[in-house]
């Protein structure tokens, strides 16, 4: 009776923390992995495996909670970043100037996600940055471009703007539509992010 | 001895029931999806537009504020069924998802495609034509079009009624 009861609480246990770990790396529990991290340039994280039937189950699962109905590799890539330049988790509380150039893709654009995955709840009506305001705002043969991040708008008005009013703790997501064969086959040498500075913080005498 | 047998449950228990779980998890989370889409009055076989995506329109997550969705809701356990879309003036996709969340197939939409339609289904008797992309079963196909603007927005909302996902009869 005893080495029964026994093996049915080491049962028990087993699959609480089977089933504990299963939502955690899966993504369902807040402050598990997001999507994927196979690739990695500086300090943005993607997965070429996400959409596809290929994708392991972790990853499988990860998109499915945090991007549910994303594109395969050959339509589109999806970069995140939760951090600046720093190391220091993005956040409402700070001002950041993002700044970069061309991707080798079709079109692109970078978005503002609150910890929940979600649009921040605020009414600016800037919930990102892309290609078609880069070229309209930046006209030069470089094709650099540079944006802030913050919870209020910028001091100079020309700026093109990323409202993190609401979001928290956020992510920036990067997406790169219709990617040329050489992002897909060498990302690593052929895609330069962009930067995440930190300006200010409240409370901080910048 | 006895605790070797006890830790041996233990291990067994946990991994059964962490890939259970981990492999559990997309269907349920496109269950709901469907659910939830059908609750939101979206029919099936039938192509509807989605709301320009805002903090109070989100209906999934990690929308793109810079594109215009348009969502159709189909099941092949009763026959194939026939997506068709038009080609638009920007950027666009139609991709389908099958009941685990893959992404089984996209269509460009863009300037210059040659896309026109794709059938989609399994083949339930011997000789049936195949369909172009096998999916057995409950799947979602989703127009993406490039839409910054709202002046965007209106334009690929109006090339909704252009686009079909009817079953062949």
């Amino acid at each position: 009776m005893r080495m029964f009861i026994r093996l049915l609480i080491m049962g028990l246990l087993g699959i609480a923390i089977g089933v504990g770990s299963a939502l955690w790396f899966g993504g369902m529990i807040a402050g598990g992995p997001r999507i994927g991290n196979a690739i990695e340039i500086d300090g943005w994280r993607s997965d070429w495996s996400i959409g596809s039937e290929n994708a392991d189950q972790y990853v499988r699962a990860r998109v499915a909670r945090n991007g549910l109905m994303g594109l395969r590799k050959e339509e589109a890539v999806y970069f995140m970043k939760t951090e600046d330049d720093d190391g220091a988790a993005l956040s409402e509380a700070c001002t950041y100037l993002i700044s970069g150039g061309s991707f080798p893709t079709n079109w692109w654009s970078i978005t503002l996600y609150d910890g929940g995955n979600r649009l921040p709840m605020n009414e600016d009506g800037r919930l990102s940055f892309d290609q078609t305001q880069a070229e309209a705002v930046f006209e030069n043969a470089s094709r650099a471009w540079e944006a802030q991040v913050s919870a209020k708008p910028p001091s100079q008005s020309d700026m093109p703007w990323i409202s993190s009013q609401a979001g928290g703790t956020f992510d920036l997501t990067l997406r790169l539509y219709q990617p040329e064969d050489s992002l897909l086959t060498a990302p690593e040498s052929v895609l330069r992010p962009p930067s995440i500075t930190k300006q200010s913080c409240d409370g901080e005498v910048s | 001895m006895r605790w070797l047998i006890s830790l041996l449950v233990f291990a067994v228990m946990a991994m059964a029931s962490h890939f259970f779980v981990l492999g559990s998890i997309p269907g349920f989370i496109m269950n709901k999806a469907h659910a939830t889409f059908e609750a939101q009055g979206l029919p099936q076989n039938m192509f509807l537009s989605s709301p320009r995506q805002t903090p109070t329109t989100q209906r999934i997550v990690r929308p793109s504020p810079d594109l215009a969705y348009a969502l159709c809701l189909f099941d092949t356990s009763n026959g194939p069924v026939r997506i068709t879309a038009p080609i638009g003036e920007a950027y666009g996709s139609v991709s389908i998802f099958n009941d685990q969340t893959d992404n089984v197939f996209v269509g460009d939409l863009s300037p210059g495609s040659d896309f026109d339609s794709v059938t989609v289904g399994h083949s339930r008797h011997k000789g049936d034509p195949k369909p172009d992309v096998l999916l057995n079963g409950a799947g979602i196909a989703l127009i993406r079009r490039l839409a910054p603007t709202q002046a965007d927005y209106d334009e690929a909302a109006t090339l909704v009624a252009g686009a079909a996902c009817e079953k062949i009869e």
